[in-house]
């Protein structure tokens, strides 16, 4: 091109802005080559805030979480960058951010382990001291006000400040061997004794196994049994702001008689040491009938590399014991740091609101991660290949509870871990190993500072 | 000239050497599986090398970056710990301290190596972000050598304390300063020591999690055990590419322990420096 | 002489200047390895022993202390897992360290007389320490499954039923042991070569030549100059295998129940885990102090072989 024209040295200026920034894109870390592809092409559209980075770990959802952040880059032309971290490094990164000057991420992503510690300790800002017309499209599940914070009850309330906002639902599911259970003619359990009964049927180790608990750790499943019998670790009185100990309940002593039973009846020999990577290959190696476990596990059943069992499995809602049926959420939860300067902290929050919107949440789910959209479950109830789980996810919403969300949930967490577990090797009678945890329990809220119920 | 000894001394040696193999083909064959061929129990599979494809041409963390970070710790801190190490062991070994000072040394490098490294990293990640080094190999090297130099100056100080004095004696009457006779005295005949040593500061770095996790943040100053330890998920290991990782970790570890273990046998011939 | 870099300096000044260091080069030597101590320990130990007394809370970002005095030590006593993870880790520590010692010198010994192949052996049994810690725990644990590992694979094949491995309690314990010795037996055998490949020659020679056999050579020439060494080696390994932490968390993360919990697993959950600071400072602490009991012996060791020479 010769001519010497206005329009074409514009467009000089912006090629070569174009290739510049490519270069530069082309050497970040951590920056998948399709995002930087993308923001390439679309530089055309003036960027509308900062670019931000967002702290998240390397896991199975992941590449769904890529496809979104690509998608939003294409929309806005907005920068992201990803800094992808093992799980096992997720909570020093996020505490370490919250503590200096200037946090290095934008957006945590917050474990539902550990994100009351920085909702309790005002480390990530509440959404409405960013944008105070904030509004959460009602579509969006709170999986039992994980977004919420109360500063003077120092627990998660549906009328509480929102902190952080949903972006993995993971919660956990039921799933069968349709094939099995159709060649037998059993209907699919909704209550733990037809899931004994079916248990029956199918058990016949070692090729199968009639159904399996999680033991290593074993609270996360063993809270729903607790739950399907109207009791809980630990429960709070909203009105008179007083927190009680749950185990010391019968139902609790009946919840734990039957997850012991079907743990170690109609489990694998190895019952005391299955986590939940064990688990999942147990299902997916085609010897295990029923399975109680995280729902996000549903897409591994269905990859030809991972399992045989492929297009076999089923998924429905956790069954219930005699008050009803209840699934625990483990969810992941997206925070904006308290030390980042303004403009950042808008950005970070339009990535928010755009990933939440319905459209992102589709592309997000049909790309293999977990959406928190109501309205995208019953959409894809219907779809060809996720239809199966999709569905089971959507019906379970009513039921979804939630684990203790106190900041020092992991120290009760661990002595509910310790005590259920002696308890699955009979170190301790179910009766003992319920009160010690009680015990224990009540010691620790009563060292935090909280309104506490004697113990019986 | 093979007596029955002969025999039965690597008869015991190849088995222990297939003993300590064993699992590591098993990894090797781990890496070539298909998740579910590992966790199917049986015997036949169909080789892939999927996993190794994963560890280099996935948007995650490649496996070149987190090599090439590792070597670059490594070699850093070894070189850092055996220089500083073996300097204070040589002086606290050899020359005339009070008790107290000595003692005290040699107490506070056995103190700190007896603190479980975990609270060392709050510490030293604001020391990093203090000094500007975070996420950089400079702050890795930097954990990694006061992890190691207690151990490598007990163990130089031990090795040193075998050299002979009268070696040294006739090497200062043969007019050479300290620092002489350190290096071209004392450093040849601990060779085999200083060997160990070195191999042992060197692996140590280049399987450490903790800190290389903590203080780095990016593929910039990631090393292989963080990279690894990406395959082991919240709810799922990824076994194969576990495997391929571990396996490929191996090699360039493997190979500067190949050729260090040639230092390690015997070196000089004393007699001919005797008297 | 002195290496010509110093460009303004006249001979006489060089020549102080290196008469000065040779003087002085014990104080020169040692200085590096202060100045390292004295940035990156002095801050750290001071801080644990302050967090011992204190309560830590992360507020708005900020770390909060409250002086708590010896609250953490009555926290010590009612803890219920506390003696299990001592007792575990004391077991753990001593059986590792005996059985890696004895192997450790066995193979150090036979490898150093081994002409042939001598270089294959030395850099095999290097492997195991080179493999990260994450990788070997995972690995040994998919070995140990029940249901698809191939330990008991094989020894079905052989027509025998396997153990439960990390599912069984009082075999938890056992199965991290057999993977510790497979892991740091190489730790040991490594110095321990390095040791008997530093042996004289000729003080063997000459007690062969006056007839003495091999395991005479052994036991009154080679043990009592090795006996220094081993001593350091095994002082060095005892620390680290109180530390041992990777591959416990992998492999049993300290089940079933407690059967297979050690300090420094349980350090992790409540230091870094519950982020009960103040306790797991104490509890660092105080891990700190039992190893210096078995330091405080292997000194003594040293102190009496010594004697004996």
């Amino acid at each position: 091109m010769s001519r010497s024209n206005p329009k074409l040295t514009r467009r000089h200026l912006l090629k070569g802005a174009a290739a510049a920034t490519g270069a530069l894109l082309a050497s970040a870390p951590g920056v998948s080559f399709a995002q930087k592809a993308s923001t390439i092409n679309f530089l055309r559209h003036r960027a509308q805030v900062e670019p931000i980075t967002i702290l998240i770990n390397d896991s199975p959802w992941f590449p769904g979480f890529e496809v979104l952040v690509n998608n939003y880059v294409d929309a806005t032309g907005n920068d992201v960058n990803l800094n992808v971290t093992p799980f096992a490094g997720m909570l020093e990164k996020s505490r370490n951010a919250v503590q200096g000057n200037e946090s290095e991420f934008d957006i945590l992503n917050l474990n539902e382990q550990w994100y009351m510690q920085f909702y309790a300790g005002g480390l990530v800002k509440p959404i409405k001291e960013i944008k105070p017309d904030f509004e959460l499209d009602p579509n969006v599940i709170e999986y039992d006000s994980s977004t919420r914070w109360d500063p003077n009850v120092r627990y998660s309330t549906p009328d509480g400040e929102i902190y952080g906002l949903p972006i993995n639902g993971n919660i956990q599911l039921f799933f069968y061997r349709r094939d099995l259970f159709e060649a037998e003619g059993v209907a699919v359990p909704t209550t733990w004794d037809e899931v004994e009964a079916a248990a029956q049927v199918f058990h016949d180790p070692p090729q199968m196994h009639g159904f399996t608990i999680r033991s290593k750790p074993p609270n996360w499943e063993y809270q729903a049994y607790l739950e399907s019998y109207g009791t809980s670790v630990i429960r709070l009185d909203v009105e008179t702001g007083e927190w009680s100990v749950g185990l010391t309940a019968p139902e609790a002593l009946e919840a734990t008689n039957v997850w012991l039973n079907l743990g170690r009846n109609y489990g694998p020999a190895n019952y005391a040491d299955m986590g939940q990577a064990e688990n999942l290959a147990l299902m997916a190696s085609g010897r295990l009938a029923m399975a109680h476990m995280v729902g996000a596990a549903a897409p591994n059943f269905d990859n030809e590399d991972q399992s045989v069992v492929v297009g076999n499995v089923g998924a429905d809602v956790v069954p219930g014991g005699p008050a009803g049926r209840a699934t625990m959420s483990g969810i992941w939860v997206m925070g904006i740091p308290h030390n980042l300067p303004e403009a950042r902290q808008v950005a970070a929050l339009t990535f928010l609101e755009w990933a939440l919107s319905k459209e992102a949440q589709l592309d997000y789910a049909l790309a293999g991660a977990i959406p928190v959209r109501q309205d995208v479950y019953e959409e894809l109830a219907g779809d060809e290949k996720l239809g199966w789980w999709m569905k089971a996810m959507g019906d379970s919403t009513p039921y979804i509870k939630a684990q203790p969300r106190l900041a020092e949930t992991p120290q009760i967490v661990e002595v509910v871990d310790r005590r259920m577990s002696q308890a699955i090797i009979d170190e301790l009678s179910p009766e003992e190993a319920l009160q010690e945890a009680a015990e224990e329990i009540q010691a620790i809220l009563e060292g935090g500072g909280y309104n506490v119920t004697p113990l019986e | 000239m093979k007596k029955p000894g002969t025999w039965l001394l690597h008869g015991v040696l190849m088995l222990f050497a297939l003993i300590i193999l064993a699992p590591v083909v098993y990894t090797f064959l781990t890496s070539l599986k298909l998740f579910r061929d590992i966790i199917s129990g049986s015997w036949a599979f169909d080789p892939t090398w999927r996993n190794y494809e994963q560890l280099f041409m996935s948007n995650r963390n490649s496996f070149v970056d987190l090599t090439r970070n590792s070597l670059v710790v490594g070699g850093l801190t070894l070189a850092v710990v055996i220089a500083v190490a073996a300097l204070g062991a040589y002086s606290l070994s050899r020359f005339k301290w009070r008790r107290a000072i000595s003692g005290l040394v040699m107490a506070w490098l056995l103190f700190v190596n007896m603190l479980p490294p975990i609270i060392f990293v709050g510490p030293f990640y604001l020391i990093a972000r203090t000094l500007d080094i975070y996420d950089t190999p400079l702050a890795i090297v930097m954990a990694h050598s006061i992890l190691n130099l207690p151990l490598a100056f007990w163990m130089l100080h031990s090795f040193f304390a075998d050299v002979p004095v009268e070696l040294e004696e006739a090497a200062a009457i043969d007019g050479c300063s300290r620092l002489q006779t350190f290096l071209r005295i004392v450093l040849p005949i601990a060779r085999p020591g200083i060997a160990a040593t070195a191999v042992l500061v060197f692996v140590f770095s280049w399987k450490e999690f903790l800190f290389a996790l903590t203080l780095s943040s990016t593929p910039a100053a990631m090393t292989i055990p963080v990279g690894i330890a990406g395959f082991a998920q919240e709810y799922n290991i990824r076994y194969g590419e576990m495997a391929a990782a571990a396996f490929f970790a191996t090699i360039p570890a493997l190979i500067l322990v190949f050729i260090a273990q040639k230092h390690i046998v015997k070196g000089m011939t004393l007699g001919a420096l005797k008297g | 002489m002195m290496a010509t870099s110093a460009v303004d300096m006249t001979r006489q000044q060089r020549w102080r200047l290196s008469t000065f260091l040779d003087a002085n080069f014990q104080y020169w030597a040692l200085a590096p390895i202060l100045i390292f101590l004295a940035v990156l320990t002095l801050y750290p130990v001071g801080q644990l022993l302050r967090m011992s007394v204190s309560d830590l809370a992360f507020v708005k970002g900020k770390l909060e202390w409250t002086y708590v005095g010896l609250d953490h030590f009555q926290t010590l006593r009612n803890d219920p897992v506390v003696p299990d993870a001592l007792k575990n880790t004391l077991l753990f520590v001593v059986v590792v360290v005996c059985v890696e010692a004895v192997l450790g010198l066995l193979l150090a010994i036979l490898v150093s007389r081994a002409r042939r192949f001598a270089w294959f052996y030395r850099s095999v049994y290097m492997i195991p320490l080179l493999i990260p810690p994450i990788a070997i725990g995972t690995i040994w644990r998919l070995m140990y499954d029940y249901n698809y590992g191939i330990i008991n694979q094989i020894l079905f094949e052989l027509g025998l039923t396997g153990p439960l491995w990390t599912a069984n309690p009082d075999l938890a314990l056992v199965s991290v042991m057999i993977v510790d010795v497979w892991h740091w037996t190489s730790f040991l055998f490594l110095i321990m070569l390095a040791g008997v490949e530093s042996l004289p020659y000729e003080l063997s020679e000459a007690a062969r030549v006056d007839g003495a056999n091999e395991v005479q050579v052994y036991r009154h020439i080679f043990f009592p100059l090795l006996r220094p060494t081993i001593i350091v080696a095994l002082m060095l390994r005892t620390i680290l295998a109180f530390k041992v932490f990777d591959q416990i968390f992998l492999l049993t993360g300290g089940g079933p129940g407690t059967s297979s919990e050690v300090i420094s697993l349980y350090i992790y959950k409540v230091y870094f885990v519950q982020t009960r600071l103040g306790y797991g400072a104490l509890l660092a602490l105080l891990t700190a102090v039992i190893m210096s009991v078995f330091v405080v012996f292997y000194q003594w060791l040293n102190n009496y072989v010594n004697r004996q020479r």
